[in-house]
């Protein structure tokens, strides 16, 4: 198959558009799009400091790696947090593939880890906690993420989340009933103690995510955490069957969302108090991180 | 039958540890012979020897192509 603009082979075939890419032309329609993104839903602004969440995997790899090339068009400072979460053979494996990317790539990189701020991996909250690892790992990366973020005078926190992150997230809370989440889902406006969260990759399918790796190179891990969540992993099987018989759904449900958030963002809570524990920002009494530490017996 | 047989075409699958020998139809697209070896195209990138290839691309009786999982779980 050839490429749609030019004489080239194709290495990609986009189903939802009809179109075809050569390496290059690809790579171009990546680096645009994920630019379109920045600047339609004015994500970064110019002179702006960027925080970005890498660990080593292809999404967070493939963001720097965009960030970086688009960092003197968008006139931007960026830096990196990567959260050791203490997952035995996982991620030591995707640690150093960060190490070195952040090194050659001349990006600073700053590690926490949960061992030394929480005096517990996640591999033994595990073992001590009844609640499922991801529940753990997500309110307790986003605190530290946060955390270091705040610390370095960060403007905006990056995070690799693509199309397909976010999709299986739209429904599985659409599906939980869980409005509030659904709703903070699109947020990234940042409050007070909060470093606004921003998605650049929400718009580009997973898919093409690696590919855009692979043919650029870059050194990303495509293992599986040993923790990936059985309820994600069953949304993610559904929609992916989806795609295959009806290409562009993702964007269909994505779309779907965006038209259905301003009849749900009035009803969802934001944080208007603070955690009566830590006194951080929270919508409720005690907030989910202090709760777990809690039934951690850490706090 | 004995048509269908005369004109199909084996294709060695490759995916992760898992090799698969299926039989496609002479001309067949590779989408198609993932779909018989059990693979969603959608979760996949495909190389033929060491070039990436399109799922639309065309396969030819006795072609090896590796199916490489790029969709992560959590």
């Amino acid at each position: 198959m050839q490429c749609s603009y030019c004489n080239a082979k194709a290495v990609y075939f986009r189903r939802y558009s009809g179109q075809s890419f050569c390496p290059d032309h690809f790579k171009e329609y990546v680096e645009r799009k994920v630019y379109q993104t920045i600047k339609k839903e004015k994500l970064i602004n110019s002179g702006e400091k960027v925080a970005i969440a890498i660990s080593g995997g292809k999404d967070s790899i493939t963001l720097a790696w965009i960030l970086k090339k688009l960092s003197d068009r968008l006139n931007i400072e960026m830096e990196s947090i990567l959260i050791d979460e203490g997952i035995t053979s996982y991620r030591d494996k995707t640690l150093k593939i960060a190490e070195e990317f952040c090194s050659k790539n001349g990006i600073k990189l700053h590690i926490m880890s949960f061992y030394e701020e929480y005096g517990i991996t996640l591999d033994d909250m595990v073992e001590r906690g009844e609640k499922t690892p991801c529940t753990y790992c997500g309110v307790f990366r986003r605190e530290l993420l946060n955390k270091k973020a705040l610390e370095i005078s960060a403007d905006k926190l990056a995070t690799g989340h693509n199309l397909d992150d976010e999709v299986q997230a739209i429904l599985m809370n659409f599906i939980k009933g869980d409005i509030n989440r659904l709703a903070r889902l699109a947020s990234t406006t940042g409050t007070e103690g909060m470093v606004a969260r921003i998605k650049p990759l929400k718009e580009i399918p997973e898919k093409e995510v690696a590919l855009y790796a692979m043919v650029s190179g870059l050194p990303v891990s495509l293992e599986e955490c040993p923790y990936a969540m059985s309820f994600r992993v069953k949304i993610r099987d559904i929609i992916n069957s989806l795609e295959e018989e009806s290409p562009g759904i993702k964007f269909s449900i994505l779309r779907g969302y965006q038209k259905l958030l301003p009849c749900i963002t009035s009803t969802a809570k934001k944080p208007s108090g603070r955690c009566s524990l830590c006194s951080k920002p929270s919508t409720q009494v005690v907030c989910s991180s202090c709760r777990l530490k809690k039934e951690l017996k850490i706090l | 039958m004995l048509l269908f047989s005369f004109l199909s075409m084996k294709i060695r699958v490759i995916f992760g540890k898992n090799i698969k020998e299926v039989e496609v139809r002479e001309g067949a697209k590779i989408r198609e012979a993932l779909k018989i070896a059990g693979i969603n195209p959608e979760t996949v990138i495909v190389r033929k020897g060491k070039e990436i290839v399109t799922e639309e691309d065309r396969l030819q009786d006795g072609d090896e192509i590796e199916a490489i999982r790029v969709i992560s779980g959590g």
